[in-house]
């Protein structure tokens, strides 16, 4: 560790303030660069699959009728 | 036999590349390895470089947002580079892939360029006692930003896709004017920016202590952005085949894995 105790580890001897927010706000940022393709995958995977049962049963009814 | 030339091979290679159903079904195999490695590098750097680096002797702790600030500022200049080539290789060869990857390829470079302005402006206050000072290596890496945005807005700018697509691929390779500037401006102005601290021949003017966390954050901040852009280019694809039978299959299959 380059610091003495936890508090100094937050405090950065006064460039905390500067520090953490700069983590904090990048790694944020790269959380949602990750996360958002995952998730936008999931739903569209989701809309395409009823899509296709939504066609499948329509032309099962047509076929029916 | 000639057909295993390495021309071939090449050739084959390119083709697939161009074939979304390969690439989507190959780079979903490889995914977890590149992943995996990817966030465990990248958690273990952003330890290293808060925790256990050593203080600077001239900056004190601010110093630590280069750990940061450097690697994101490299991937925001090279995912240019990256939608610049997808830009000519789109409109000469007339790929789709190739037009995926620009619209993949944008939002990256965007953030990416937005964290290298903030991480750089938060470290400028207990450096140079301002937020932001109207340099050239500063106002450059703005203008990135804004090549970015330009490029996303042309995107969907259109009602017509293509249009969109081919409109910003030109202004992607346009903006390739900025990148040598943006290289050029600690050494052609005169700027409160620092100069070059890695240097790939002669001596680096960091400490080892300092430099090998350094590294660290640039090869995981690389591999995260190879990883984000597989993800986003997965997602274009998806987007663009919806209606083909390969996608429906997939999406039944990951939705309901048991059939319906």
């Amino acid at each position: 560790m380059a610091f003495e105790s936890f508090a100094d580890f937050i405090q950065m001897s006064g460039h905390g303030v500067y520090v953490w927010p700069a983590f904090m706000i990048s790694v944020a940022l790269l959380k949602i660069l990750f996360f958002k393709p995952l998730w936008q995958q999931h739903q569209l995977l989701k809309t395409i699959h009823q899509q296709s049962l939504r066609e499948k049963s329509r032309s099962m009814c047509d076929g029916g009728s | 036999m000639k057909q295993d030339s390495l021309s071939h091979r090449l050739l084959r290679f390119y083709h697939q590349l161009a074939s979304p159903r390969w690439f989507y079904e190959m780079s979903g195999r490889y995914l977890p390895w590149l992943a995996v490695p990817t966030l465990l590098l990248l958690i273990s750097g952003l330890v290293w470089s808060l925790a256990f680096a050593p203080m600077d002797a001239r900056q004190g702790n601010s110093y630590r947002i280069i750990f940061i600030h450097v690697p994101t500022s490299f991937l925001a200049l090279l995912g240019y580079y990256v939608m610049a080539i997808a830009g000519v290789v789109a409109l000469v060869w007339r790929m789709k892939m190739a037009f995926w990857v620009l619209r993949a390829a944008a939002p990256i470079g965007a953030v990416l360029t937005f964290i290298s302005l903030i991480t750089g402006a938060i470290w400028g206050k207990p450096t140079w006692g301002t937020w932001w000072v109207w340099d050239a290596r500063i106002t450059s890496m703005l203008i990135l930003f804004f090549l970015y945005l330009g490029v996303i807005t042309l995107q969907n700018a259109y009602q017509q896709e293509e249009s969109g697509n081919r409109a910003s691929a030109v202004l992607a390779i346009v903006g390739m004017i900025n990148i040598p500037i943006i290289y050029k401006s600690v050494e052609w102005w005169n700027t409160l920016h620092q100069g070059a601290t890695l240097r790939f021949v002669g001596e680096s003017s960091m400490h080892p202590s300092m430099l090998q966390p350094l590294i660290l954050m640039i090869v995981a901040m690389y591999l995260f952005y190879a990883l984000v852009l597989i993800l986003n280019l997965r997602v274009e694809i998806l987007r663009h085949e919806s209606r083909s039978q390969w996608v429906r299959d997939l999406a039944s299959k990951q939705v309901s894995p048991h059939g319906i």
